[in-house]
């Protein structure tokens, strides 16, 4: 039950000295994880937050929940961040690379408190979306409304064959 | 007597028949001399799509996201919309009902259950023996 604790991608936390290629069962579940860590490393979905990039542990910041929809005239992006006033959110493009980012303060009303329960996160969070070809990433628009914020970009005309 | 005044969580009740999924909020649940305070993610709902139920010392939050509003939009990569929240906590007799408060902001619902007279710490004079 205690391997199931050690996050999966994290294949430096297996010491080298705890390998023994002489022992099959240990050498084939080497090679299982070197396989679904190649797999991984290679799986180009271009949405899933990150799984493949180096240095990603608890540490690193917070990667939010978007939808990504489109319609004929526009691609919509919203990413789910509560608890989040405007101020604190940062949308920025990078070519035709959507990024949000920002920074969740933990509340601090009053010193003296006792938790019983803590899920939601806190500390930095950022996403890069990236946006399909054809859309004018000048006239992107975004707004943020109960604790979901919208980032809308109109299609180029121009590029419409 | 019962002296905790922890609320358990209560596991999610998952039903299968509806055709949206069924998420619990991530709740962050602290406690102070005055109140229990539980403070749950709700992203894209506001006090209109939220409810908050208190029925035999069990305290149901559940709510939908509202649908998306514009016609013909086609979803590429879906995460999170379309949901449905429920989550179940038991309160004990230290919180008093009449009093407790919701409010929604920014997609958060906060709920402040203050703590009956009883349940709240107070200092006791000692007295020296006559």
């Amino acid at each position: 039950m205690k391997r199931s604790l050690i996050p999966w991608h994290r294949k430096e936390t297996v010491a080298p000295s705890a390998r023994d290629d002489r022992n099959p069962f240990e050498l084939l579940h080497r090679e299982m994880n070197d396989l679904f860590g190649s797999f991984m490393r290679e799986f180009d979905d271009p949405f899933r937050p990150g799984l493949a990039e180096p240095g990603r542990g608890w540490m690193a910041p917070v990667s939010p929940t978007v939808d990504v929809s489109e319609t004929e005239d526009e691609v919509q992006v919203a990413a789910e961040l509560p608890g989040l006033e405007e101020k604190d959110i940062e949308v920025g493009l990078d070519g035709d690379v959507l990024t949000i980012s920002g920074e969740k303060k933990a509340e601090r009303e009053e010193k003296k408190r006792n938790y019983h329960l803590v899920e939601r996160s806190y500390g930095r969070f950022q996403r890069a979306i990236p946006l399909p070809p054809g859309v004018d990433t000048n006239k992107a628009a975004a707004r943020f409304k109960n604790g979901v914020l919208t980032v809308t970009v109109p299609r180029d005309r121009k590029s419409v064959v | 007597m019962e002296t905790t005044r922890e609320m358990q969580t209560t596991e999610p009740k998952v039903e299968t028949a509806r055709e949206r999924p069924v998420y619990a909020p991530d709740t962050d649940i602290y406690e102070n001399d005055a109140a229990i305070v539980l403070v749950a993610d709700l992203p894209g709902l506001d006090e209109k799509n939220v409810h908050v139920e208190l029925e035999n010392d069990i305290l149901t939050i559940s709510g939908r996201s509202p649908a998306l509003e514009i016609e013909g939009l086609e979803p590429v990569h879906r995460e999170f919309s379309e949901r449905e929240y429920r989550r179940s906590f038991a309160i004990n007799a230290d919180v008093d009902r009449e009093r407790i408060r919701a409010n929604m902001k920014n997609g958060v619902l906060k709920l402040t259950l203050p703590k009956a007279a009883a349940a709240k710490p107070r200092q006791i004079a000692v007295e020296a023996a006559g």
